[in-house]
């Protein structure tokens, strides 16, 4: 029992370095970043393809699937999403969606094309390293996804809270036209919002195809569903929500895998929690009313 | 040769090109060069239906192979079936495809592995306790099926089944109960993407019992996949359709080697060479009519192809020896071969 409840801990981990980004960029842009799932994908590539060139080093290949995620992430954003919010169309945000979906979609396609179709793996795999402490085994990648999980809160909420782009972050999620009025740069803002949110979405590629040992173009799939269910239960824009919820499904699907004897996909947990939430508490665990 | 097993279609796309290019080069069938007609089926059934028909009614193929993919396979074999046109089945395994009489099998059905699986877990292994996790998938289930049938037969108790979506990697809380179940040999999801997590996390977590996998995982991507995981615990346990030891077949890894610059995948290419090659065999001798194609299949008789010698063929299922390989210094290693027509007839 104690086990599954570790199981569920670390998966919900895993699931919080998915969303927290697309989170971070819901909160400032208002916009459902589904091609948060692409710099998912871009970590993933870059943290295998780059190995070759950095002596093996994963460290580095991972800080680069980062950085790189951090500016296709931002280009993408002001390019498609910053552009399209300036749009008075009434249908701009469906749009804006739309779009999103479109470059997974088209990020996919391409990485197919340019890397093949067969899955790949990391020359020195160390997806089965493990801890043992009191008999509860804990996988070195999911301590990792935890410790990523807390240190990019910590890292936000001091940004968020201690610095002057930080408070510009937050006065503009709060009240956008208040903000821009007291000499906020909404530009400036989004761009640090994309990179920062981009650049943990390649972080939590690299970390996922490590701790599955496969890249391959669908392995974002997954991802963005709980990322979506994720933020959406946590209350849409709100960080310490989006923790909370991940490690909530995380214990949620490892508990019903474990003991209900049907088969269902293991996302399907996550899903009926949404429609719950959606139906007892729109807002989520901590969104605003 | 899109979707999600597309490189399974390249695969057996790239081993037919191979013998067409080899056959085409000594002067085609009776001189006649032979020319292969590929089409899409977008990895769906509605796709299979119309290329198949397309195949029939714009090409007029007089022979056919069919798709890779089970729920593919058994699709456009009804096209193939309905309209008297015989076909091969390179690597779809769902018994029910080469039921209408005019499908033949060259890769194995289902069953046959399912049913050798058990008899190497129960008695050569001697486990007695059986733990499954399935992809839903029909291939996967009738061979797990046909597994647990014999190993129960043969007076082993399955303590464990469930079944899992197909690209699932998540596997932490069915090993853990698996763990407390006492089983002392599990069957794994066969395709290595899925069976590289279910080793790593199995041996993770301390799960060290003898794990089995299908033909699928039997790839360098598996094994590189679980580099790590130093002489896999209780042993790992793969399935395969062809011998790799037999020379036809080494040969034939070489020569898709240097001809792709990568390796040939599990066993649709091997397979879908050996359909052509067979094909081409009965035109030279039969012509191209195709009920005769289908009287020569049907008395073919110790055929050696690269993917395995088939005997014969009985209800369009083939019978031939079945290899199962373990895993010694992150290297394939022929474990047995089970030859006991028993356990390898689909019947």
């Amino acid at each position: 029992m104690i086990q599954q409840l570790v199981n569920g801990l670390a998966l919900g981990g895993l699931y919080v370095t998915f969303a927290i980004g697309m989170a971070l960029i819901y909160s400032v842009l208002r916009v459902l970043h589904i091609a948060h799932g692409a710099m998912i994908l871009v970590g993933a590539y870059c943290s295998l393809l780059l190995l070759p060139f950095f002596g093996d080093n994963l460290v580095i290949t991972i800080i680069i699937g980062m950085l790189v995620a951090g500016f296709v992430g931002t280009l993408v954003g002001m390019g498609v999403y910053v552009r399209l919010l300036k749009s008075k169309s009434s249908t701009k945000y469906d749009t804006i969606l739309l779009a999103s979906v479109a470059i997974l979609i088209a990020s996919q396609e391409a990485l197919m094309i340019l890397f093949g179709v067969r899955h790949k793996q990391y020359p020195t795999p160390i997806n089965s390293l493990t801890i043992n402490i009191f008999g509860i085994s804990l996988f070195v990648i999911q301590i990792a996804c935890a410790l990523v999980s807390f240190v990019s809160m910590f890292v936000l909420w001091v940004f968020l809270t201690k610095t002057d782009e930080g408070r510009a972050l937050r006065a503009l999620d709060q009240d956008p036209q208040l903000a821009s009025l007291s000499g906020v740069n909404p530009l400036k803002t989004y761009i640090i919002t994309l990179f920062t949110g981009s650049m943990l979405g390649g972080l939590s590629g690299g970390l996922l195809s490590l701790y599955y040992n496969d890249v391959h173009p669908e392995i974002a799939f997954v991802p963005v569903n709980i990322a979506l269910a994720v933020i959406i239960v946590g209350g849409l824009g709100s960080i310490p929500g989006t923790i909370i919820a991940g490690l909530i499904l995380g214990i949620l699907e490892t508990t019903a895998l474990a003991y209900i004897p049907l088969t269902f996909p293991r996302t399907l947990v996550s899903f009926i929690v949404l429609i719950v939430i959606l139906l007892l508490r729109p807002r989520g665990i901590m969104g605003r009313p | 040769m899109t979707g999600v097993e597309a490189w399974i279609g390249f695969d057996g796309y790239n081993g037919a090109m191979l013998a067409v290019e080899e056959i085409n080069m000594v002067g085609g069938i009776n001189g006649r060069p032979i020319q292969l007609i590929n089409y899409d089926d977008g990895g769906s059934p509605e796709g299979a239906v119309t290329v198949s028909r397309k195949l029939i009614f714009e090409d007029g193929v007089v022979a056919g192979i069919l798709n890779q993919g089970s729920e593919l396979a058994l699709a456009s074999g009804k096209i193939f079936d309905g309209e008297n046109i015989p076909a091969l089945v390179p690597w779809a395994g769902h018994e029910d495809i080469v039921k209408g009489g005019w499908c033949f099998r060259v890769g194995l059905t289902a069953r046959a592995p399912g049913k050798a699986m058990g008899y190497y877990a129960y008695t050569v292994l001697g486990a007695k306790k059986l733990a499954c996790v399935v992809t839903v998938d029909p291939y996967e289930e009738s061979y797990a099926e046909a597994m647990k049938e014999v190993f129960t037969k043969l007076g082993g108790q399955v303590v464990y089944d469930k079944l899992v979506e197909f690209g699932e990697k998540e596997y932490t809380a069915m090993l853990t109960e698996i763990k407390a179940s006492g089983a002392d040999v599990i069957l794994g999801p066969h395709d290595f993407s899925m069976s590289i997590p279910f080793t790593s996390q199995a041996r993770g977590l301390e799960v060290m019992t003898p794990i089995m996998f299908g033909s699928s995982s039997c790839v360098p991507e598996y094994l590189d996949g679980v580099k790590d995981v130093g002489e896999l615990g209780g042993g790992v346990f793969v399935l395969s359709y062809m011998v790799f030891e037999d020379p036809l077949t080494s040969q034939y890894a070489e020569k898709y080697e240097a001809r792709y610059g990568k390796a040939a995948g599990p066993t649709a290419s091997y397979t879908s060479y050996d359909c052509i090659k067979m094909l081409a065999q009965i035109i030279e001798q039969a012509g191209d009519d195709p009920a005769k194609i289908r009287e020569g299949i049907m008395a073919l008789k110790d055929f050696k192809g690269v993917g395995g010698t088939i005997a014969k063929y009985e209800q369009g299922e083939c019978l031939k020896p079945i290899p199962i390989y373990s895993i010694k210094e992150n290297k394939f290693v022929l474990a047995q071969l089970v030859t006991e027509l028993e356990y390898i007839s689909p019947f």
